[in-house]
C-alpha cells in the first residue's frame, strides 16, 4: 500500500470512529437518551424508577407503549426522531429544562405518591417497557 | 402569700380585687402582672405544687369523636398547670389568623395581630425567649448556617420559632408569687361553681371544694378564668344552678368551637444533592429558632386553605420515631414511652450531616403538618352525667374535624410538590392517606398538640361569641376569661405564645378599670 494511500484509509477510520462519540447515535439511542432520568439519579434507585413507571401506565394506559412514549416526549422537547444526528448532552439538558417546565405550568402528576412532573413520569414508564 | 385551703376552716370567705382562676401559664403570668401593684389578687389553684393522682382523676373524660389523647393525661392539674407538659414551642401568630377569611366560615377576631405585638414582647420575658424577632432575615445574621431552601417566596416562605428552655412555670414562678406581698396563692381550691347576683349581670362569688372535704368562698371585684379552654368551658357549664344552660351560654356557645391543630405525619423530601438543613432542624436544648415551612396569605387565599406550616426530621430518625397517640395512651402524664436511643440518633445524624452525606436516605426528610382547623360549632366539650370527687359533672369531648382541614393539607403539600420541583432541589412523596382527592378519611396517627382552643370565643357579638374584645364574659360585667379559650381561630402557631399575650392584655385592660 501507498502511504499516501494508507494516511487516507487510516484517517477515515479514525474519524468513523469518533463520529459515534460526538453526537451521531441511532433512533434506539435516541430512546434510551429519552428514557434517562438524571434529574431523579440522585433520589430514585433504577427499581423506583421501573415501579414509577409501571404505575403511571396504570393510570395512562393509553401511553403504554415505547412508540407512544418516545414521540410524546420528543415532541415535548422539541427534537424529531427523523433526525441522525443529534447530540445527548443537549438532549438531555432540554429534557431538565422541560421537567422544570411542567413544574411551572402545573403540568405534574402525582403516581405512587410521588410528585412528579408529567415528562419524567412518562420517562419512567418508557423505562419500565424498554428494561422488558 | 401561700395558703393550702384544706387547712382553711370550712366555709372561709376569701376576699380580693381580683381572683384568677386557675395557675397555669395564663393565670401565673398575670397575678404576676399585679406583683406589686395595689390590688389584692387571690390566685386559686386547685391542685397542689406536686403531680397527685387524685387531683388528676378530676380531669377525666371521655373522648366521643375524632380519635384524641386521654383527656387526664394532656393537662396538668397542679401549680403551673400543663407548662409541666409543655414542649417549648413558641411562635406568634400571623396576620391573616385574626382576619375575616371568606373560605374559613366563623373566622376573623374583633382584634388584630397589631393588638398583641406589646404583650408578645412582654411575654419573650416570661418564657426565656431569645429575641422579639422572629425574621429569617435576623436568624440568618445571627446563625450564618442558617440556609433556606430556594423556595419562591411569595408562596413558601419560612416561619420561625422559638424554644423556651421549656419554662416550667411550678418551678420558675413559685417562689416570686409565694412571696408576693399582695397575691395569695390558694392551693386545693377548685371552683365548683360561680354564683351570680339575682340579675345574672354580676358574679356574686365563687364557691371552693377540695378532697379535705372543706367548702370555702371567693369574692372579688373582678374574676377571671384561667382553667384553659376544657376546664373554662366546664365550671361555666357546670355552674348552672341558676340558669340550667350555665354562665354565658344564653345561645348556646359555650363548649362549642374546640379546636386543636391537627398534627399528622404527611409526606417525605428527598433533595437531589446536600444541603444544610440546619435552619429546619430542632435539636432539644440547643436550637434557638428553626424554621417551619409556610404558605404565604395570597396562595392560601388563591387555593382557599387554613394556615399551616410544614417541619422536618430526618427520615432514618422520623420511621422510629414513636406517634403522639402512642406516647399517652393511658390516663397518666406521667406515663409515656420514651424512646432514649432517638436522641442519640439525631444527634448522631446531625454530626454526619456537618461531615457529608453517603446514603440518598440522608438526604431524605419526613414532613409533618401542623394546621389550625376550620372553627366547627360541633366540636365541642359536653357535661357527662357522671360526676367527679367534688361533684362535679365530668366532660366529654367531641373533637370534630371538616373537610377543608384536610383538604387544607393535601393542597399545602401539592403546592410544596410543585415549588420542590420548580427548585429543582428533589422531589416529594405523599404518604397515602394525602393521595386521593375524595379519601375524606384521617389515618390513626392523625394528633392534636396537646393545644385546646376555642371554647369561650372572642366575638363582639353575643350571638356569635361568648367573650368580647375584652375577653369579658357578654352579658356579665365581672366576668372574664384568659387564655385560649378566647381563640376566634386557632392559627399555625403553637398557642402558648400567644395566650399569654392575650391573658397579659387582658390584665392591662383590667388594670384600666382600678386606674
Amino acid at each position: 500500500m501507498k502511504r499516501r494511500k494508507f494516511i487516507y484509509i487510516s484517517t477515515a477510520v479514525t474519524i468513523s470512529l469518533m463520529v459515534p462519540q460526538t453526537g451521531c447515535s441511532s433512533k434506539n439511542s435516541l430512546i434510551n437518551i429519552l428514557a434517562s432520568l438524571e434529574s431523579l439519579s440522585n433520589i430514585y434507585n433504577i427499581d423506583l424508577k421501573l415501579e414509577i413507571g409501571k404505575k403511571y401506565m396504570e393510570i395512562a394506559s393509553d401511553e403504554s407503549a415505547i412508540e407512544t412514549l418516545s414521540n410524546v416526549i420528543s415532541k415535548r422537547i422539541d427534537v424529531s426522531k427523523d433526525n441522525k444526528r443529534f447530540d445527548e448532552a443537549k438532549i438531555k439538558n432540554k429534557i431538565h429544562t422541560a421537567i422544570i417546565e411542567d413544574f411551572e405550568r402545573g403540568e405534574i402528576i402525582t403516581v405512587d405518591g410521588w410528585i412528579l412532573s408529567l415528562t419524567e413520569a412518562r420517562q419512567c414508564a418508557l423505562l419500565s417497557l424498554i428494561q422488558n | 402569700m401561700h395558703i393550702d385551703a384544706r387547712e382553711l376552716d370550712n366555709n372561709t370567705l376569701i376576699e380580693g380585687d381580683i381572683c384568677i382562676i386557675g395557675a397555669g401559664a395564663a393565670g401565673i403570668s398575670m397575678a404576676l402582672d399585679w406583683d406589686k401593684t395595689n390590688q389584692k389578687v387571690i390566685l386559686l389553684e386547685g391542685g397542689g405544687f406536686e403531680y397527685d393522682a387524685k387531683l388528676q382523676e378530676l380531669y377525666e373524660g371521655k373522648n366521643i369523636g375524632q380519635k384524641y389523647l386521654p383527656l387526664s393525661a394532656i393537662r396538668l392539674h397542679k401549680f403551673g398547670g400543663t407548662t409541666g407538659l409543655w414542649g417549648g414551642f413558641c411562635s406568634p401568630f400571623d396576620d391573616i389568623d385574626f382576619v375575616e377569611r371568606k373560605w374559613v366560615e366563623h373566622s376573623g377576631w374583633p382584634i388584630s395581630l397589631k393588638d398583641l405585638v406589646p404583650f408578645y414582647n412582654q411575654a419573650m420575658d416570661i418564657l426565656d425567649l431569645h429575641s422579639t424577632d422572629y425574621s429569617l432575615d435576623y436568624w440568618q445574621k445571627r446563625e450564618p448556617s442558617y440556609e433556606n431552601l430556594p423556595f419562591n417566596n411569595h408562596i413558601i416562605h419560612e416561619k420561625i420559632w422559638q424554644f423556651s428552655p421549656p419554662t416550667r412555670f411550678g418551678k420558675k414562678y413559685k417562689d416570686d408569687v409565694v412571696n408576693s406581698r399582695n397575691i395569695e396563692l390558694y392551693t386545693y381550691a377548685n371552683v365548683t361553681n360561680i354564683a351570680a347576683i339575682e340579675s345574672m349581670k354580676e358574679i356574686d362569688k365563687l364557691e371552693i371544694k377540695n378532697h379535705a372535704g372543706k367548702k370555702h368562698f371567693v369574692k372579688a371585684k373582678y374574676y377571671i378564668l384561667a382553667c384553659g379552654a376544657i376546664q373554662n368551658a366546664r365550671i361555666l357549664l357546670t355552674s348552672n344552678k341558676q340558669n340550667i344552660k350555665g354562665l354565658g351560654n344564653e345561645n348556646d356557645l359555650v363548649g362549642r368551637y374546640f379546636m386543636e391543630h391537627v398534627e399528622v405525619k404527611s409526606s417525605e423530601i428527598w433533595l437531589n444533592s446536600d444541603y444544610d438543613m440546619s435552619l429546619y432542624l430542632l435539636r432539644k436544648g440547643t436550637t434557638k429558632a428553626r424554621a417551619e415551612l409556610a404558605i404565604s396569605n395570597e396562595a392560601q387565599e388563591k387555593y382557599k386553605i387554613l394556615n399551616g406550616t410544614v417541619s422536618l426530621r430526618p427520615l432514618d430518625i422520623a420511621r422510629h420515631a414513636v406517634t403522639i397517640n402512642e406516647n399517652w395512651k393511658d390516663g397518666n402524664p406521667y406515663l409515656k414511652k420514651e424512646d432514649k436511643s432517638l436522641m442519640e440518633r439525631i444527634k448522631k445524624k446531625y454530626l454526619k450531616m456537618k461531615e457529608g452525606r453517603i446514603d440518598n436516605i440522608q438526604r431524605a426528610f419526613q414532613l409533618h403538618t401542623r394546621i389550625e382547623q376550620a372553627p366547627n360549632p360541633n366540636s365541642r366539650i359536653l357535661l357527662d352525667n357522671k360526676k367527679d370527687a367534688l361533684g362535679m359533672n365530668l366532660v366529654n369531648l367531641n373533637w370534630q374535624l371538616s373537610d377543608i382541614d384536610k383538604d387544607s393539607i393535601r393542597t399545602i403539600y401539592n403546592i410544596i410538590g410543585q415549588q420542590v420541583g420548580v427548585s429543582d432541589i428533589g422531589r416529594i412523596k405523599l404518604m397515602e392517606f394525602l393521595r386521593e382527592k375524595d379519601d375524606k378519611s384521617w389515618p390513626e396517627f392523625t394528633s392534636g398538640g396537646f393545644h385546646h382552643m376555642g371554647t369561650t370565643r372572642m366575638n363582639n357579638d353575643p350571638k356569635k361569641g361568648v367573650v368580647d374584645s375584652t375577653c369579658k364574659l357578654h352579658g356579665i360585667d365581672n366576668l372574664f376569661v384568659a387564655g385560649s379559650s378566647c381563640f376566634t381561630t386557632s392559627g399555625a402557631s403553637n398557642p402558648t405564645f400567644t395566650l399569654i399575650a392575650l391573658s397579659l392584655r387582658l390584665s392591662n385592660y383590667l388594670k384600666s378599670k382600678f386606674n
